[in-house]
């Protein structure tokens, strides 16, 4: 399913037009994006949870050998609700 | 930090920022996440604009990855756009990253979590260091200039780094005289920031030695307070009244 048929499924649900169901899938999306970089974690329910971790610098090792000092980073990881897992399984 | 937001909290933020109700935004987020999870009953990836994909896997314990799109990524970890991966020197063993490690990023302020953050600092305080000593060994007409591009090395980001500070006056001083520039490895330029380690050291045993010093003077000088003066004092009262009570008698004779 790409995008722009979960675009057009929520314009048909929500009786709206296409693009404006694009600008608020891309509003919802922003406001997760705000939250989830104060490294909180966002609860849908009925769906999961977007649970955000500050990742702390590492260092790794490189394809020519070389030492990288990697910055830190927020990583965000999905959890889903059992309601979910349910329909799934 | 590190808390929960409920659905409530995402609708009213949405709501405020789009001039709708907080329970027609929230309305608007079940309706979509209802969707993508309809959605990846049936689907394999399910992609969501401007968040990232959803896809649905075998295992049992991660039924469903979730992999953010590049934009929203990049945007939740904007408070980190300023950092960047650095290679580090060859003179770094893997033994001084385990003592920097265990001594810990809470109690040095320059130790490993701020070494990355220093190192545009250092580009910007060097650059034009290198590009005057590069002018004044220009400037000599006798001492040669020439560029080998097997001297320059690509792979070592300092040195692209001189390379991109070098490059116009090297442009202008090499049609007029055949100089002779040499890339000066630059892995001495990265050793202050784990020199600065130890300078904040010294800084901290200054303190240290200092606020003793200063105690030991305040002490001493309480000590001198309370030898001269209170007891000074206590015994000046105590004459002062025993000639009270014996002056008068004689007078009196």
């Amino acid at each position: 399913m790409e995008h722009f048929r979960l675009n057009n499924e929520l314009s048909k649900t929500l009786g709206i037009s296409e693009e404006e169901a694009l600008v608020k899938l891309e509003k919802i999306a922003a406001n997760m994006a705000y939250f989830c970089g104060e490294c909180d974690s966002v609860s849908i329910p009925g769906f999961g949870t977007f649970q955000s971790e500050k990742k702390e610098e590492d260092f790794t090792i490189d394809s020519k050998g070389n030492m990288v000092l990697n910055p830190p980073a927020i990583e965000v990881d999905f959890k889903p609700s059992v309601v979910l897992r349910k329909s799934l399984s | 930090m590190n808390q929960k937001i409920p659905l409530t909290l995402l609708a009213e933020k949405m709501a405020s920022e789009n001039n709708i109700s907080a329970e027609e935004a929230e309305n608007i987020i079940k309706t979509t996440f209802n969707l993508v999870g309809k959605a990846l009953i049936n689907e394999h990836i399910v992609d969501f604009p401007g968040l990232g994909k959803f896809i649905r896997q075998t295992s049992s314990e991660t039924p469903i990855k979730f992999i953010p799109s590049d934009n929203w990524a990049s945007t939740v970890n904007a408070p980190f756009s300023m950092f960047s991966s650095v290679p580090l020197p060859d003179h770094i063993d893997s033994s001084d990253l385990e003592t920097l490690t265990e001594v810990g990023t809470d109690h040095l302020p320059n130790s490993v979590s701020s070494y990355s953050a220093q190192e545009p600092v250092i580009k910007q305080e060097e650059e034009p260091a290198i590009t005057e000593d590069a002018k004044e060994e220009l400037e000599p007409a006798e001492n040669a200039i020439h560029i080998t591009e097997s001297e320059i090395s690509h792979d070592e980001a300092p040195v692209n780094i001189l390379e991109e500070s070098i490059t116009p006056d090297i442009n202008t001083n090499v049609e007029q005289s055949n100089h002779r520039v040499e890339i000066v490895p630059v892995e001495s330029i990265e050793e202050p920031t784990f020199q600065s380690v130890e300078k904040n050291d010294n800084f901290a045993k200054g303190f240290i030695i200092g606020l003793i010093i200063g105690l030991a003077i305040g002490a001493m000088a309480l000590c001198c307070y309370v030898i001269y003066y209170v007891n000074s004092n206590h015994e000046t009262t105590n004459i002062e009244t025993e000639l009270d009570e014996s002056y008068i008698p004689e007078a009196a004779y």
